[in-house]
């Protein structure tokens, strides 16, 4: 059987038809590549070859009754740490959830398995998903197969690392901030953050409930938009999910008439010349082939880094309060209940997840709730605003993910704000909730892969995947 | 800037015991953190209105129908909590004599 990296949705569906190979013999494929690859790369904090060697038989049952396959049967998938998988340990890369067994599975999970996917386990990640290079994760960080004297990005950066080394076909991430385009782009493969509402955030460990959602890895964009539409509808369980009919239809003529905008604010001060070099000639190609390119301005980007970190510490000191070493896992014994809480959490938890829940604590505590989270939140309608009129002139917009190349251990982890900056082009898409793709468009001289990203209006995935496909026929 | 009495206070709001040097280290990083923050002050935001949620234009409603929950899962919660005892989970005492 030829390695399962090489292998598309697609070349999968038809092996698996015509008998090519078992279900069986795809999850043992991922398993081995997995053992293989594991002590240099790190990506995952849990394999779980019974689980995929039981779903795969499933898969193989299915066909040996005749019955017609579901849409990713047999296809290997990771899925990050923040994400319930029924029976199997989650940690959010946090010590304190070390030995959690989650009860049951998330909704995106569930819908995964009816899918037929095969879940090799659990991928790592930034704690709490607080991060942007897994070196927050409390188990050690993933490397980026590219060069593993690099980081991987984060906080998806496991999930990014899986698929790129072929370790499995695809996997599932969560995206705050950019914690699925961001590690897409510094690994090479494609990441899309959906619609806030399109996907059901129900099993999710919560970061900032209003930002955060579920999203798909994959290498290639067809790959992408298949794991999309098997998590994408409306759940009960997620009041915030939306009921919408997500598109899979391909825009018609290619990119002909695409009216493609190009915000001046993300090719400012700080881009890295190797990476604006590769966004620009992708650029370019698109108007090649047909589109056409109109500039536009964000006017309010230089505040919504501030306002984003605001937003995102406010609501992680609220949602992280749960983890006072009673509820989940096992925790200190103090002398009172409020001296267990405060030794659980003192331990428990690590530098960066500290610093951010007594930041959100300062934020939304009396006297400077107005100052800041109020504030924060009166500049997220005026980012959403220039969005609006952005997408009067345009169809899409395109510009890097991030303004640096895939970075080294420890170069930006001595001020918190070094590693914060690496977000500035992804957090305005979140305040706003828009869907937005990371697509591979190059190298840089030295062999790291540069991201591009493109944002969409509201469920519209549809066009970020012809802009995907053209991009990726190029 | 922020007073390590400041930060110590923080901490105890947010429930969280310091250790070693982590007062110094957070002194410094809050007060590099929230100068940035600063910059959400230059612009004149009185007139706008603030923006909670992207997708809830309208309350999300279901009925009220009552449905029984699982007891295996109820089961497997319960094996994830750190004290239970005949079907009730067990927390330390909320008011103490101390």
């Amino acid at each position: 059987m030829s390695d399962i990296k090489e292998l598309t949705l697609q070349q999968i569906r038809a092996g698996l038809q015509e008998g090519q190979f078992s279900a069986t013999e795809l999850a043992e494929s991922s398993l081995a590549a997995i053992e293989r690859q594991e002590p240099k790369l790190h990506a995952f904090l849990e394999v779980t070859p019974e689980l995929a060697l039981r779903l795969a038989k499933n898969v193989d049952d299915k066909k040996a009754r005749g019955e017609i396959l579901p849409p990713l049967a047999g296809v290997s998938c990771g899925v990050k740490d923040s994400i319930l998988v029924e029976g199997v340990p989650c940690t959010a890369g946090s010590r304190m959830l070390e030995g959690y067994l989650a009860p049951e599975d998330a909704t995106a999970v569930a819908n995964l398995k009816k899918a037929g996917a095969i879940l090799v386990g659990k991928t790592n990640l930034d704690e709490f998903s607080m991060g942007a290079s897994t070196e927050n994760s409390a188990f050690g960080p993933s490397r980026n197969p590219h060069d593993t004297e690099k980081v991987p990005g984060g906080s998806s950066g496991g999930s990014a690392v899986a698929v790129a080394s072929g370790e499995c076909v695809l996997s599932l991430g969560a995206d705050t901030g950019g914690s699925i385009r961001q590690p897409a782009a510094f690994c090479g493969v494609v990441g899309l953050k959906p619609t806030y509402g399109s996907v059901s955030r129900y099993g999710l460990i919560a970061l900032a409930s209003s930002l955060d959602q579920i999203g798909p890895l994959a290498r290639t964009v067809e790959d992408a938009e298949e794991l999309f539409l098997a998590i994408a509808g409306k759940d009960e369980r997620d009041a915030t999910s939306v009921d919408f009919v997500a598109q899979n239809r391909d825009r018609e003529g290619g990119l002909k008439g695409l009216r493609v905008g190009v915000p001046a604010e993300y090719f400012g001060e700080g881009l890295d010349k190797e990476v604006e070099q590769a966004v620009r000639s992708a650029l370019e190609h698109m108007e090649k082939n047909g589109a056409k390119l109109v500039e536009v301005h964000l006017p309010h980007t230089p505040y919504a880094l501030a306002a984003y970190y605001v937003i995102n510490m406010s609501e992680a000191s609220a949602n992280l309060a749960r983890y006072d070493g009673l509820r989940y896992g096992k925790g200190k014994k103090g002398r009172t209940l409020e001296e267990g809480y405060l030794e659980s959490r003192g331990e428990g938890l690590g530098e960066e997840v500290k610093r951010r829940i007594m930041l959100g604590t300062y934020a939304l505590s009396a006297g400077y709730h107005d100052a800041y989270y109020l504030k924060a939140q009166k500049i997220r309608t005026l980012l959403s605003q220039d969005f609006a009129k952005a997408f009067e002139k345009a169809d899409v917009l395109c510009g890097p993910v991030s303004p640096f190349l895939p970075f080294a251990f420890g170069e930006r982890t001595k001020s918190p704000l070094e590693m914060y900056i690496v977000d500035v082009y992804t957090v305005p898409v979140n305040l706003a909730g828009l869907p937005a793709i990371s697509l591979p468009v190059g190298m840089s001289g030295t062999g790291l892969p540069v991201g591009m990203q493109a944002i969409a209006p509201p469920f519209r995935e549809d066009l970020l995947f012809s802009v995907g496909r053209a991009i990726e026929n190029s | 800037m922020i007073s390590k009495e400041q930060v110590q206070h923080i901490a105890q709001l947010a429930r969280i015991k310091l250790q070693g040097k982590e007062v110094e280290c957070f002194q410094v990083e809050f007060a590099q953190i929230l100068e940035y923050f600063e910059v959400l002050g230059k612009l004149d935001v009185s007139q706008v209105q603030p923006m909670t949620h992207t997708s809830a234009k309208e309350n999300s409603w279901r009925e009220d129908i009552g449905e029984p929950f699982s007891s295996e899962l109820r089961k497997k919660m319960f094996s994830q909590f750190s004290s239970s005892a005949d079907n009730f989970l067990k927390v330390p005492r909320v008011f103490s004599h101390e």
